[in-house]
């Protein structure tokens, strides 16, 4: 007497799971996506320690003051400076550039400044910042 | 004669190509996420033309506009700056993000680079994003 192993019958690995999942995280990756193009603004190099000093020496060079008001509004020497006043002020070259905002004026304008500060290829600018006495 | 009419079964849909594209827009997402820690409140940062490519990595250190702190997305108050430090460490980031909403007050910020200055942490950027084309 023979005894004959019965063929069972082919199981295939189904798809269907795999499927699942995927879609899962394809949806949460859809969800949880944040399309917003992000750069950055250097403040402090980290090579350069004392980069955020402003020192009290006169030599020949010419600084420009721009003062930030509350509003966001660029004062230099009395006058509000518009974008193109802005432009025309800050295209001498060789200057230092000092730029003094209130502690109420708005991140964007110091950020507006320093876009314009940056088109005008100045090439010595600070930040000023001034702190309470005491 | 006898006739015998064929037997039409329906093919079974192909699930291959449903696959792939699901492969395709999977990787697609995995590779454009940034997986950082959000922030937990709205931080909507300036627009600025000037800015740099951000590479990744480094601690993040958010402001709301109401001054509130968190540093990688966690909520932080007057001990922010050991927390970034100790992130910092953790990580052994040289980069500190300052995420701060476009309408803050400098007075909520200008403190904070001050103060990683001192802690000389490393580079501090300012997150911006370009304008809109």
């Amino acid at each position: 007497m023979s005894l004959i192993r019965q063929a069972g019958p082919v199981r295939r690995i189904t798809l269907v799971p795999l499927i699942d999942v995927l879609f899962i995280l394809l949806v949460y990756f859809m969800v949880t996506s944040v399309y917003r193009d992000l750069d950055m603004i250097p403040m402090v190099r980290g090579s350069d320690p004392g980069a955020g000093g402003v020192d009290g020496g006169g030599g020949a060079v010419t600084s420009l003051l721009l003062r930030i008001d509350a509003t966001g509004q660029v004062v230099s020497r009395g006058q509000v400076l518009s974008r193109d006043a802005l432009a025309a002020a800050l295209a001498q070259p060789g200057q230092r550039v000092l730029i003094l905002p209130t502690g109420a004026a708005p991140l964007w304008a110091l950020t507006e400044v320093m876009d314009a500060v940056a088109a005008a290829g100045v090439q010595d600018a600070r930040l000023v910042r001034l702190e309470a006495a005491g | 004669m006898k006739l015998r009419r064929q037997d039409h079964r329906p093919a079974p849909e192909p699930i291959i190509a449903l696959v792939d594209v699901v492969f395709f827009l999977l990787v697609f997402f995995l590779l454009v996420a940034r997986l950082d820690a959000s922030a937990p409140f709205e931080v909507l940062p300036p627009v600025a033309v000037s800015g740099q490519d951000m590479p990744g990595g480094g601690v993040t250190l958010s402001v709301a506009q109401d001054g509130t702190l968190a540093v990688n997305g966690a909520a932080a108050a007057a001990d922010w700056l050991d927390r970034v430090r100790r992130a910092a460490a953790r990580d052994g980031a040289r980069l500190i993000r300052i995420n701060a909403h476009r309408d803050v007050a400098l007075r909520h910020v200008l403190p904070l680079v001050s103060a990683l200055e001192q802690a000389a942490l490393g580079e501090v950027v300012i997150v911006v994003t370009p304008p809109a084309p």
